[in-house]
C-alpha cells in the first residue's frame, strides 16, 4: 500500500504538501454515511466532480466542531458529524495531503484549513483500498464532533 | 434481416440485463410494445393508402402478430416472425402485406428521427406518436435499444427517450417500475387502491387484474398496522421520476422482513428520495435492496454480525462489516452487478469477487470471518 508514487501531480501555487504527522484531517460524513455508528468506506472516497480529491480541513487551522459549524452553516450542507484520519495515516496509505485554503485552487466559499487528500494517481480499486483504510482508521477514532456519548 | 421467413431482427438489446446470456422475462413486454407500434403503423399507413375503405380488411392484425422465434447472442437480438406465411403470402393478402415492409421502415426511420432529434417522417401517422412514447419505457439506467435497419446508428436509450418525451410535451408518461407503500385503500368493484407511500403521500392505482383484489385485499389495512409492500406494474411518472398514479399492476409483494434487525434500515433506504446526498443521490433502486436482503437474510441465518447498510450515490446499496482487521463489503449496483471485497487492513491483501449467487457472497462474507 505504501509504495512510491512517482507521477503525482505538480501542486499549484499556494498548495503545500503536509509532512507525515499526527495532526488531524477532520472529515464531514453524510446521515446516510453512518449506521449504527460505523462509517462507510465511501464517506472516504472522492465525491463525484472533486476529482481524486477528499475534502478536509487541518486540525491546525480549524477544530472539529468550527468544520462541522462551516460545512453546515456556511455551505448549507447535511453532516451526521466531523470523523477523522491523521496525516501520517494517510501518508501511510500511499497517498499524501496538501493545505490549499490560502491557493487558487481553493473551493469557494473556502473552510477555513481546507486540506486535500489526494488520491489522483491511482485507478478505482486502489482508491476503494485507500477509503476503506481511512474509513477503519475514522471509526477506530470515533466521531470528533458532537462526541459520540 | 431480409428473407422473413427466416425471421427479422430489428434491433438489437445491450447494457445491463442484456449483457447476460438469454432474453429476460421481465423484458418481454418491450417486445410487445415493438409489435404494438409495429402494427399501429400499418394501420395507419394501410388507412392513409386506402381512405376509401373504412375497415381493416379481414384477418390484418392477425397476419401481422410477431412471434419472438430465437435469440442471438451480441448483446441480445431478438429474431421475430410472421409465423406460417407462404412465401407468396403477400400477394396473396389483398397487398397489405407490403405495409407490413413500409411500416418496418417507417418506425426504423422514425427512431432514427428520434435519436438524431430530427423531424419526424412526414408520411408516419400521426396517432402513433403514443406508441413511440410508450416504446422504451422497460429500459433500464446503461441499457439500450441499437436499430439495426438504417445505415446510420440508431441508439436509443433512457436520455434519449426524456429528450423526445419533452419534445412531444408529454407532462407525465409510462414506465414499468416499482412503488413502495402501504395499500390503506382498496376498492374492489373499481379496481382501484391507494397506496401510501414512506413519506406519507397517498398514491392512486388501477389494477386490470381482477385476481389481485385478493393480493390487496391480504394487505389492506391502516397506514400504522398495514405491511409495506412493493407494487409493480405501469406507472405514470413525471420528469422527475415521481409517481403520479399507477396505470395498472402486475404484482403485488410484501416487502417488509419484521423479524429482522435490519429490515427498518433497508427500508429507511428505500423511502430515500433522489438527491439524499447534497442534491445528488439517486434513489435505491428496489433490485439493490432485494439482493441485499437475500445477502442478509443468509448470513443470518449462519450467524454473521449484522453489517452497516448504506445507499450508494448511483442507487445502490452497500453492505460492510468492518471488523479488525478484515474489512468486508458487498456492492450491489442498480443494474445488479455485485462486487465482493475484503481488505486486511494490516497486511493490505484484497480479495475480490463478482457474483450474482447470494450464496457465493455469503461465502466470502464469512470468509472475512473465520479467515
Amino acid at each position: 500500500m505504501d509504495d512510491a508514487v512517482s507521477n503525482w501531480p505538480q501542486l499549484q501555487h499556494g498548495e503545500i504538501k503536509l509532512e507525515s504527522s499526527p495532526e488531524l484531517l477532520w472529515r464531514q460524513v453524510n446521515p446516510q454515511f453512518v449506521n449504527n455508528g460505523q462509517v462507510t468506506s465511501q464517506a472516504f472516497r472522492p465525491n463525484s466532480g472533486d476529482g481524486n480529491l477528499i475534502s478536509t480541513c487541518r486540525e491546525e487551522k480549524q477544530d472539529a466542531r468550527g468544520a462541522f459549524e462551516f460545512y453546515t452553516t456556511v455551505l448549507g450542507r447535511d453532516s451526521a458529524g466531523t470523523w477523522a484520519v491523521s496525516v501520517e495515516q494517510v501518508v501511510a496509505v500511499g497517498a499524501r495531503a496538501f493545505d490549499d485554503s490560502e491557493s487558487e485552487t481553493a473551493p469557494q466559499p473556502c473552510p477555513p484549513g481546507h486540506t486535500s487528500i489526494d488520491v489522483r494517481p491511482f485507478g478505482p480499486g486502489r482508491v476503494k483500498a485507500i477509503s476503506t483504510v481511512l474509513s477503519r482508521h475514522a471509526n477506530v477514532r470515533g466521531r470528533q464532533y458532537p462526541e459520540s456519548s | 434481416m431480409a428473407d422473413e421467413s427466416d425471421g427479422f431482427a430489428p434491433f438489437r438489446l445491450r447494457g445491463g440485463r442484456y449483457e447476460q446470456v438469454g432474453f429476460p422475462l421481465e423484458a418481454l413486454p418491450e417486445l410487445a410494445r415493438y409489435e404494438r407500434l409495429l402494427l399501429d403503423v400499418a394501420r395507419g399507413l394501410w388507412r392513409n393508402n386506402n381512405p376509401e375503405r373504412q375497415r381493416l380488411p379481414r384477418g390484418f392484425v392477425g397476419r401481422l402478430q410477431l412471434r419472438l422465434v430465437r435469440v442471438e447472442e451480441g448483446s441480445v437480438i431478438p429474431v421475430l416472425a410472421r409465423p406460417g406465411l407462404p412465401a407468396d403470402a403477400e400477394t396473396m393478402l389483398d397487398g397489405f402485406g407490403g405495409v407490413f415492409e413500409q411500416a418496418k421502415n417507417l418506425v426504423d426511420a422514425t427512431f432514427e428521427a428520434i435519436v438524431y432529434d430530427e423531424e419526424l417522417p412526414p408520411e408516419l401517422p400521426g396517432e402513433v406518436v403514443a406508441e413511440f412514447i410508450r416504446f422504451g419505457s422497460g429500459l433500464r439506467k446503461n441499457e439500450q435499444v441499437e436499430f439495426l435497419g438504417r445505415a446510420r446508428t440508431v441508439v436509443y436509450d433512457r436520455s434519449v427517450r426524456k429528450r423526445f418525451l419533452k419534445r412531444t410535451a408529454t407532462e407525465q408518461f409510462s414506465v414499468e417500475g416499482i412503488e413502495l407503500g402501504r395499500v390503506t385503500v382498496v376498492d374492489a368493484d373499481a379496481q382501484e387502491f391507494g397506496l401510501t407511500d414512506l413519506r406519507g403521500r397517498l398514491v392512486r392505482g388501477k389494477y386490470t387484474n381482477s385476481s389481485l383484489t385478493v393480493d390487496f385485499r391480504r394487505v389492506l389495512d391502516s397506514r400504522n398496522l398495514a405491511s409495506v409492500v412493493r407494487v409493480e406494474g405501469v406507472l405514470a411518472v413525471n420528469e422527475r421520476d415521481e409517481t403520479l398514479e399507477v396505470e395498472d399492476v402486475r404484482s403485488v409483494e410484501v416487502f417488509e422482513l419484521p423479524e429482522f434487525p435490519w429490515s427498518s434500515r433497508l427500508l429507511e433506504l428505500a423511502a430515500l428520495s433522489a438527491g439524499w446526498l447534497d442534491g445528488n443521490g439517486k434513489g435505491v433502486a428496489f433490485v439493490a435492496l432485494d439482493f441485499a436482503r437475500d445477502v442478509l437474510r443468509e448470513v443470518t441465518d449462519r450467524g454473521i454480525s449484522v453489517p452497516g447498510i448504506f445507499p450508494m450515490p448511483d442507487g445502490g446499496v452497500q453492505l460492510e462489516w468492518q471488523n479488525d482487521p478484515i474489512v468486508t463489503s458487498v456492492e450491489v449496483t442498480p443494474d445488479l452487478d455485485v462486487f465482493l471485497y475484503r481488505l486486511d487492513v494490516n497486511s493490505g491483501n484484497e480479495d475480490n469477487l463478482t457474483s450474482t449467487d447470494v450464496n457465493v457472497a455469503a461465502d466470502f462474507i464469512a470468509g472475512g470471518f473465520h479467515g
